[in-house]
């Protein structure tokens, strides 16, 4: 992670903007309550907290650059979603579908539909709109299948 | 560019709030 994925110019930038990195080390007693409220178990494991430590987001695993940048965003607007930013919300995601989709091809690749997933949950919880909804989900239909995130647009 | 990672979880949730950022934490162990 620290050699590629977290220089990674998209991912850099994602982090100036929207984050504050903290890394936690398992033996070290600064860390133990936060660890322990966290419920760390396995290594690298990531999450995206609001400023109040909330979670929203968690990742274990080795993410190479476009995965990163995607579970970042899914924390980042769901966060800023929580805390009244929806419009903000709704730029991060769509920045984010429109890297995934440029590294990737469009509409490919393992985030792509849980991307449009959120982009369509963050648009309604502004909007309320069920129109725009279903146009984000359908988009979600088409790349998943039957896969995961196809099942639960309902 | 580097990311300069904070260590002490109390100032990265001071430095969130007034930055209006979330806090990205990751998980290390050492070797």
């Amino acid at each position: 992670m620290d050699a590629v994925s977290y220089p990674d110019r998209a991912v850099a930038e994602l982090i100036g903007k929207w984050l504050v990195p903290l890394r936690l080390t398992f033996g070290n007693p600064l860390h133990r309550e936060m660890l322990r409220g966290l419920g760390a178990l396995w290594t690298p494991t990531l999450w995206v907290l609001d400023r109040n430590g909330r979670e929203f987001r968690r990742e274990t695993g080795y993410l190479e650059p476009s995965d990163l940048h995607s579970v970042l965003s899914e924390g980042v607007a769901l966060a800023l979603v929580s805390g009244g930013r929806a419009p903000e919300a709704e730029q991060v995601l769509d920045r984010a579908i429109g890297h995934y989709d440029a590294v990737h091809g469009a509409r490919n690749g393992s985030w792509a539909a849980s991307l449009r997933y959120w982009r369509g949950a963050v648009g309604y919880l502004r909007s309320g709109d069920h129109v725009a909804l279903d146009a984000w989900w359908d988009q979600v239909r088409l790349i998943d299948g039957n896969g995961p995130w196809a099942r639960r647009c309902v | 560019m580097p990311i300069t990672w904070h260590d002490d979880p109390v100032a990265a949730l001071a430095e969130a709030t007034a930055s209006r950022r979330a806090v990205l934490v990751e998980v290390w162990k050492p070797g």
